[in-house]
């Protein structure tokens, strides 16, 4: 039901809110750490508010190899799936 | 040697100096022996592990205390603390910049029972596991786990010692602070204690080898600051953006008092001193 480009501007606009980024720097390719100075602290908050938004539970291991904006549409599609 | 250098604070000659900074590095080496011993004397001591945590901070403590005696005996460094009774405050989270490789050694000489985060190399390391393991400091391996236990350290009214930069200064480049100093400070809603250390000459900084000297005896200046208020920073706890806000003030608030002492060294006590660099 919930494809990629309706999940894309959900993430970009929770990570632009977060953490003060431009729209432009969200990229699909844009990695969190070297590209948008998002740390792992960063992103435990990120899991956080994305279980809030999607209302869903979130395991850990399920971001745990996110690397790219990619990365994390997917697996915000993944979870909207189960 | 001029004759003004005997008459106030003699300054060694360099090569004097040299084999003294040499003494120096080794006694810091054995005292780290002495060290691991004393610690594992005290492990088997009875006591909490707090109890414990406590005194082996204490011998680092004092071990750190009888080093920076030693090098200002050796005429190697002066060490001059400004506003000292600032520290030693429960709770407290003593920050830093970190010019030179001995700010540690001159902040915990000062300070009797104080925690740090330390590589998590050294956990690793058969040599330095004994006393980071007893003295509880924390390793800055997982930064989760490292702001948790922090944050323990402090609401249970610990002090801590952070270098906010995360390593040593590159000389000459504005200080670069990195996210979990503020993430630590705003989550604990601690006190919060800048300290500035200016190290003159420069000297023991990151692009240097140890027995690069400098041309006269350095001198470690820490001034102790006013506490930073973290009120204004704080929204919902320690959001990204607090911290990237709090981050931002330390960063130029250290920046910026470095620079102002860089611009009136004059009006420093010890400007005198520098007048007999007896070289």
């Amino acid at each position: 039901m919930q494809n990629y480009d309706d999940i894309f501007p959900l993430v970009r606009d929770i990570l632009v809110d977060m953490f003060e980024l431009d729209a432009e720097q969200i990229q699909p390719n844009a990695k969190l750490y070297d590209d948008l100075d998002i740390d792992s602290i960063d992103a435990v908050d990120l899991v956080v508010k994305i279980k809030e938004v999607t209302g869903r539970k979130v395991k850990p291991e399920d971001f745990k190899s996110v690397r790219t904006i990619d990365d994390v549409v997917i697996a915000v599609q993944k979870l909207l799936e189960d | 040697m001029s004759s003004t250098s005997q008459t106030e604070t003699p300054g060694l000659p360099k090569s004097l100096r040299l084999v003294s900074t040499a003494i120096s590095f080794a006694g810091f080496g054995a005292g780290g022996l002495v060290i691991a011993v004393l610690m594992t004397l005290s492990r088997l001591l009875p006591g909490s592990q707090q109890k414990r945590a406590q005194r082996s901070q204490f011998i680092v403590h004092t071990a750190f205390r009888l080093h920076i005696w030693l090098m200002e005996s050796l005429g190697v460094m002066r060490l001059q603390l400004r506003g000292e009774n600032k520290l030693n405050q429960p709770g407290q989270l003593v920050i830093a910049n970190h010019p030179s490789l001995i700010d540690v050694v001159c902040l915990i000489s000062r300070i009797p029972h104080a925690n740090c985060i330390v590589k998590h190399q050294l956990f690793n390391n058969p040599f330095t596991w004994g006393p980071v393991t007893g003295a509880g400091f924390i390793s800055n391996k997982d930064p989760e786990t490292m702001i948790n236990e922090a944050v323990d350290w402090l609401n249970a009214g610990g002090t801590m010692v952070i270098f906010p930069e995360g390593t040593r200064t590159r000389p000459g480049e504005p200080l670069r602070f990195q996210r979990g100093t503020a993430n630590i400070a705003l989550r604990a809603n601690c006190r919060l204690s800048p300290v500035t250390i200016r190290c003159t000459p420069t000297t023991l900084t990151k692009a240097e080898p140890w027995y690069r000297i400098p041309a006269r005896r350095f001198t470690m200046d820490l001034q102790v600051q006013d506490d930073i208020a973290l009120a204004p920073f704080k929204d919902d706890g320690a959001s990204p953006l607090a911290v990237r806000r709090l981050t931002r003030f330390l960063e130029q608030y250290f920046n910026e008092e470095i620079n102002a002492d860089e611009r009136h060294p004059g009006t420093r006590t010890q400007g005198a001193d520098y007048q007999h660099s007896g070289s």
